[in-house]
């Protein structure tokens, strides 16, 4: 018995059983038609980095406009790259700004800046945000490749107690979101990034027949126990238990998929566990995104640098303030400088990370020019939490599609989703509304 | 409001944990008037309105903003929680009317306080809703600790899952612990590792000592050391080595040595006991002649059994008539090494225990290279290994206790040369095994194995190199490594689980994790997954461990327990059943899952009777460390103390170790207060604490007598309580500079339980810092207050936090701060005044200590629990609070009437 058809099965048993595990709602999707399952000839990828807090904008923000805009100070370490990228300016995530909700910026542009939606503003017992858009590609594209997407980071950092005014720390600290409430944790270790991979299952060796199915059976065994369960339970615990059965169906899948597709283990040092360097860590994971595309282990990655309300210090590069803390500059010039530094910082690890991506030959051009990577962040301002005018550089050429080497001046006020909805038609979704888009943003 | 130093209304406080409002008044306000319903709302709610809030909230002057004559009818007037709960908070926090309208007289305030939490936040205290916990899973620490403690698994595989996101101040709240594909993938791989961990056997360990006369311990008598050796010259002299051992089993003791010849026949002899019993003597074939000579090596082999031991040497003198020559026995060395007989190998404990006695797998003996002695012929060690460069042997005593077929196996290597390869062979006293030849390229390795019947005794087993060859032109030699061999043995034998056993081990391990004996059909599913197991070629043991995985991943396990109603059901609520009570009282009280004890008591109905007992066992129960681990780390925000960087530059003296430390006294100071007892206002008060050197210099206190942390007076302090401990001083400040606004919000939000109310939704940007600004930091804070829409929050935040200004950023007394003194006092919002720390913690411990007592219990509750508390919840806050009062707050009887309250005993059930 193959894999799809064991997993076709186990659907009908679920509804058997009159557990509902079918596709999580889509809340923030509007209306679309199925997407086209046909790979094109070189796989597009995309991936979504995020740095919290907002910038130095001043020192951001770009000058001139067209193709002979000038690069800003801050993304000066980007220059040798310049005709691989463009800068976009104007566009807002309006669902992100206070509102009706009060305070709470920093939950909010994690919740916000993938999904579009408004989250719910509650403490825990009722967590509620849209599907963010690489759930969104991850579960129509996905069946392509061994990971349908991969989530990273590089900030475990949990603060104890209450988190962002009112907020649940499950706003704060996760961009992805599978169903309005289930959010998509991400994988901080490189190495067990790496493993998830490329490390297990590797057909071949012989026990390899029995092991699957002693796997099976203990899958068999364990989703009787949870039907067991899903019998003895009321409709607020179901949902709980059906996040668990979403979930053990979508790992019986990838195993599947796995099995039947084997990816070939890179020729690359297996990465040991989570390094003390911040920037070696950042780097790693940079390495694991560039394998995963290289191998086409998955196309939709998203990778949070820091989260949202971050008080990482860099005494590295001279700045020993907390980040989140220097955010809230007001106006001081010292306190601007340095948050200009740590804008740096960052954009270094983005050219480091396309230089990368560039050096990789792929069929007649580069990684890159297959690749679509937004880089930026839900505040712009962080002094005063502003959810416009986004800092964001899209890089890459998405198969052709893109046309890098140029500043993009949005309209102002255009919605963030109007990108997430451009960004997805070129993944192959036919797509013409996503949160609070307007449209698909033209021009990039 | 002005001359009140205390307003008692602002008690009657409400925090919002998104949307869910708690609203709890003391009963200490109870007298009066009860004002609820409409008629209290007309009579005497509404004047108090109109007087003071008729500006803003009316219909007609709004513009916008909530009205409160703006609902069609009183019914949708107070269904409306969620305005009149921030309406609560505001006027409790005397952020409203705004400071600069008419203010109403404390009466008046309560008036409106009251008729909110009575009306508004209504509940029927004859018929208390225990509320309920969402299906939650367990978390990082909640299943590293049942693991654990169910099947003693060490290695907590829980730190690969995702981190546990948090809900109302907890990562064990169920509304927000979800499982996602990642989250899968990890319990697979966790249910494979413990599994394997299990039912893995390991071969028996060795032990091995090897000490130079200089390196002998001296347990008695008053040995002399010359010239490398030890002479032990009197009976009273005794020397050795403590040595823990593994396992009970064979060991050799090893010494070199010479001894006293009294004449021919008769010599000294060297008495070996074990913690003082002689299990053996040794006979060195060399004489002490008075000065350092030659030694010789005499060996015995004797059964020590597990645990620590004490292996000392002495002089025995044969009994004799006259003339005897002083006696002495000069030891150059002792060696204490083995086993040297073939042991079941190593089960893990959960296992064994399962077996009994019986042996897992086919008893097995170990030895390197380096474990054989020299016989004759040229060869040596080296690293692990033996070499022989000329015909000969080097041996090892192997005692056999059951005659039959065993297996030896050789792994050896060979420098080859000449034109046949590398032989060897075993030599024992009556035959021979081999010759075996090595055909590997030198400098490989290869396996040797052969079958030979072995019979009962102490073997010499010589292992004999026996073609040495020198290559007369090239004088390449021919050399025989080996690396190690085994003796396995005897082959025949009742090995490992039976089918039967195994099911049962597996049934057995079942109830545990899923902490309720398992019903007829769950067992029969077990069985046929084993079966199944075994059918496609597993041993019972290898299908055991498919078993363990099934178990570990099933969400039986994953997820906490659902209660059941035991009982009837009356007023909407039950009692839930005892298993489900046991584990909720042993994921509270020890993060982990209930014990053979809870089980069998809730198995037998009897917990609930016994609760009293239990928890007062559970409390003294090493694993209640995981309250403090987990409920202070998470209360009091220890686990911050992990991502605090204070400035290398301004604070070169804070590094992670003193980190460690700052958490330490304050889990010290927890611990303490749980196991004795003590009233929880020591929390704000103790005039004690728990130093280490390092930290009592960080305060500038004298360090303790004695090494390691030490419990250590206050009296010459101006600390007191958790609060200025520089664990909590250092998580509430920036990494440059203190922040009086975070450690006010850690008071109010940890202490006190208010929470503060969100920003207003028009706050304007701060106005720009001017360059070189130089004014103190409590300057500006207080030009920040002067903006009206700042100081909502900041007149609320910030005092408390002035108090605190004495002490800096990583938690060290200041009397000044750049160059001027610090100035510690302040007005709470409430109105009273306070000159500094000690003066606010006298109002905190004295008028207002119900406030944090109530504090504490809310956030012990939630946690408890694993669910936001609720304004119906406040029946069941306000009977636990009444309980810990009549015990003077002791903080075991706050957590035994946790334990006892409604909510946790209870469950909804039947029609409401």
């Amino acid at each position: 018995m193959n894999a799809r058809s064991f997993s076709m099965s186990r659907r009908g048993v679920l509804r058997a059983a009159g557990v509902c595990v079918g596709l999580p709602l889509l809340e923030s999707l509007g209306r679309w038609s199925h997407a086209a399952d046909e790979p094109t000839e070189v796989p597009r990828r995309l991936a979504y980095l995020y740095v919290p807090n907002g910038v130095n904008v001043a020192q951001w923000q770009v000058t001139g406009s067209g193709e002979n805009y000038e690069l800003s100070p801050t993304l000066a370490p980007l220059a040798p790259l310049r005709k691989e990228f463009a800068v976009i300016s104007g566009l807002n995530h309006e669902n992100a700004t206070p509102g009706p909700d009060g305070g709470g910026d920093h939950s909010r542009a994690t919740a916000v800046y993938l999904t579009g939606v408004r989250p719910k503003k509650t403490g825990g017992s009722d967590i509620r945000n849209g599907v963010s858009i690489d759930q969104v590609i991850g579960q129509r594209i996905g069946r392509l490749t061994r990971l349908p997407s991969l989530e990273l980071s590089t900030d475990g950092a949990r603060i104890t107690g209450r988190c962002d005014s009112g907020y649940s720390c499950a706003y704060q600290f996760n961009l992805s979101w599978s169903s309005s409430t289930s959010p998509v944790p991400a994988e901080q270790n490189p190495r067990a990034a790496f493993e998830r991979l490329f490390g297990e299952f590797h057909a071949g060796d012989g026990g390899a027949d029995a092991r699957r199915e002693l796997r099976q059976s203990v899958l068999d065994f364990v989703l009787d126990d949870a039907h067991t369960l899903a019998r003895q339970i009321n409709a607020a615990d179901r949902d709980k238990l059906d996040q668990y059965l979403t979930a053990l169906r979508d790992v019986e899948e990838r195993i599947g998929r796995a099995e039947q597709a084997p990816v070939p283990l890179p020729d690359f040092e297996r990465p040991q566990g989570i390094p003390d360097s911040y920037q070696e860590h950042v780097r790693m994971m940079f390495d694991i995104i560039a394998l995963a595309f290289q191998a086409d282990a998955t196309r939709m990655i998203t990778f949070t640098l820091a989260n949202d309300g971050s008080n990482r210090a860099f005494p590295e590069i001279g700045v020993p303030e907390a980040h989140h803390q220097l955010s809230h500059h007001r106006g001081n010039q010292a306190t601007l400088e340095k948050i200009a530094r740590i804008d740096q910082f960052y954009v270094e690890q983005l050219a480091w990370f396309l230089e990368r991506l560039r050096a990789i030959p792929e069929g007649d051009g580069t990684l890159l020019d297959a690749s679509m990577i937004l880089y930026g962040g839900c505040i712009s301002e962080g002094n005063q939490h502003l959810h416009s005018n986004l800092p964001l550089v899209l890089a890459g050429r998405g198969g052709g599609t893109l046309h890098p080497g140029k500043r993009l001046e949005a309209a102002d006020p255009t919605p963030m989703c109007n990108l997430h909805v451009a960004l997805a038609q070129r993944m192959g979704l036919k797509i013409d509304r996503f949160g609070d888009s307007t449209g698909s943003l033209p021009g990039i | 409001m002005r001359g009140n130093t205390l307003n008692r209304s602002a008690a009657g406080r409400l925090a919002t944990a998104g949307g869910v409002l708690i609203a709890i008044v003391l009963p200490a306000v109870a007298a009066g008037a009860e004002p609820s319903g409409q008629g209290a709302y007309d009579r005497s709610v509404l004047p108090v309105l109109q007087r003071y809030c008729a500006d803003c909230h009316t219909r007609d002057t709004s513009e916008g903003r909530w009205a409160f004559d703006g609902y069609a009818q009183y019914a949708d007037l107070v269904a409306d929680q969620k305005t009149w709960g921030k309406a609560s908070q505001l006027v409790a926090g005397h952020l409203m009317p705004p400071r600069e309208a008419e203010a109403p007289s404390a009466a008046e305030r309560r008036t409106i306080l009251e008729w909110i939490d009575r009306s508004v936040f209504a509940v029927d205290s004859n018929r208390p809703d225990p509320g309920r916990t969402t299906l939650r899973r367990l978390n990082r620490a909640e299943y590293n600790n049942s693991v654990r403690d169910i099947l003693g698994v060490e290695c907590r595989p829980a730190d690969q899952f995702p981190a546990d996101d948090a809900g109302y101040g907890f990562d064990n709240v169920g509304d927000v612990l979800s499982v996602s594909p990642l989250h899968i993938e990890k319990y697979l791989a966790a249910a494979q590792q413990v599994a394997e961990e299990v039912t893995r056997l390991a071969p028996p360990p060795r032990v091995g000592v090897e000490l130079t006369a200089d390196q002998v311990t001296v347990f008695a008598g008053a040995p002399e050391l010359r010239d490398k050796l030890l002479l032990l010259r009197s009976p009273q002299d005794a020397a050795g080595t403590t040595i823990r051992v593994p396992r009970t089993g064979v060991y050799r003791i090893l010494s070199r040595a010479s001894v006293t010849r009294n004449s021919d026949e008769l010599w000294d002899r060297i008495e070996v006991t074990c913690d003082d019993q002689p299990i053996a003597e040794l006979a060195p074939a060399a004489e002490w002649k008075g000065k350092p000579g030659a030694v010789a090596t005499a060996f015995a082999l004797a059964e020590l059994p597990a645990g620590e031991h004490r292996i000392a040497l002495r002089v025995k003198t044969p009994a004799q008539e006259s003339d005897t020559a002083a006696p002495t026995a000069a030891i150059a060395f002792l060696g204490v090494s083995g086993p040297f007989t073939p042991m079941p190998p190593q089960a893990s404990d959960y296992l064994q225990q399962a077996a009994k006695a019986r042996a897992l797998g086919v008893p097995i003996l170990r030895l390197s290279g380096e474990d054989l002695d020299a016989g004759s012929g040229r060869s040596s060690l080296d690293t692990g290994r033996a070499w022989f460069a000329s015909n000969g042997y080097r041996r090892a005593p192997v005692l056999i206790r059951t005659a039959g077929e065993y297996r030896a196996r050789f792994k050896v290597g060979a420098q080859q040369a000449g034109d046949e390869p590398v032989k060897f062979e075993v030599r024992l006293a009556d035959r021979k095994l081999g010759p075996f030849a090595v055909t590997a390229a030198s400098q490989a390795e290869q396996w040797v194995e052969t079958k030979c019947q072995l019979p009962v005794g102490e073997l010499d087993w010589q292992v004999w190199f026996v073609n040495e060859y020198k290559d007369p032109q090239t004088n390449a030699e021919r050399w025989f490594w080996l690396h190690e061999f085994t003796i396995e043995g005897p082959l025949a034998g009742d090995y490992g689980l039976s089918r039967e056993e195994a099911a049962d081990v597996l049934e057995q391990a079942g109830r545990r994790l899923f902490r309720r004996p398992l019903a007829s059909d769950e067992s029969q599913k077990l069985a046929r997954l084993l079966n199944s197991a075994i059918a496609a070629g597993q041993s019972p043991q290898e299908a055991l461990s498919v078993g363990l995985e099934a178990l570990l991943v099933s969400p039986k396990f994953l997820y906490h327990p659902l209660p059941k109603p035991a009982g009837g059901s009356e007023n909407g609520a039950a009692l839930i059943d005892e298993l489900t009570l046991a584990s909720r009282l042993s994921y509270f009280l020890w993060s982990s899952a209930p014990d053979e004890e809870l089980l069998l008591l809730a198995e037998r109905g009897k917990l609930r009777a016994s609760l009293a007992a239990q928890v007062k066992r559970m409390l003294g129960d090493p694993k209640s460390a995981a309250l403090t681990e987990n409920f202070a780390g998470q209360w009091l925000a220890l686990r911050d103390l992990d991502l605090a960087v204070p400035d290398p530059v301004a604070f070169p003296e804070f590094d992670t170790e003193l980190a460690a430390e700052m958490r330490r006294e304050t889990e010290l100071l927890f611990e303490h207060i749980l196991r004795e007892n003590r009233s929880v206002l020591d929390f704000l008060n103790a005039d004690y604490t728990y130093l280490s050197a390092r930290l009592a210099q960080h305060y500038g206190l004298s360090a303790p007598a004695e090494e390691g942390f030490q419990r250590v007076s206050l009296a010459d302090s101006p600390r007191r309580g958790v609060v200025t401990h520089a664990s909590v001083l250092t998580i509430t400040s920036h990494p440059t500079r203190t922040s009086p606004v975070k450690r006010g919000k850690w008071l109010l939000e940890r202490m006190l339980g208010t929470e503060p109310p969100p920003a207003p939704r028009d706050v304007p940007p701060l106005p720009e810092e001017r360059e070189n600004e130089v004014l103190p930091l409590r300057k500006r804070l207080e030009q920040h207050r002067d903006n009206a829409a700042c100081a909502s929050c900041h007149a609320l935040l910030d005092p408390p936090g002035f108090a605190l200004e004495n002490y800096d950023a990583i938690g060290r007394w200041r009397p000044t701060d750049a160059g001027r003194p610090v100035d510690p006092s302040g007005r709470l919002i409430t109105g009273e005044q306070f000159a500094d720390w000690p003066e606010l913690r006298g109002l905190l411990v004295g008028e207002r200590q119900e406030e944090f007592v109530r504090c504490l219990t809310e956030h012990i509750l939630t946690y408890a629990l694993g669910r936001g508390v609720t304004y119906q919840d406040k029946t069941a806050v306000r009977a636990i609070l009444a309980q810990a009062k009549s015990s003077n707050y002791g903080f075991q009887e706050l957590i035994l009437a946790v334990c006892q309250s409604v909510p946790f005993q209870q469950m909804r059930a039947g029609s409401p």
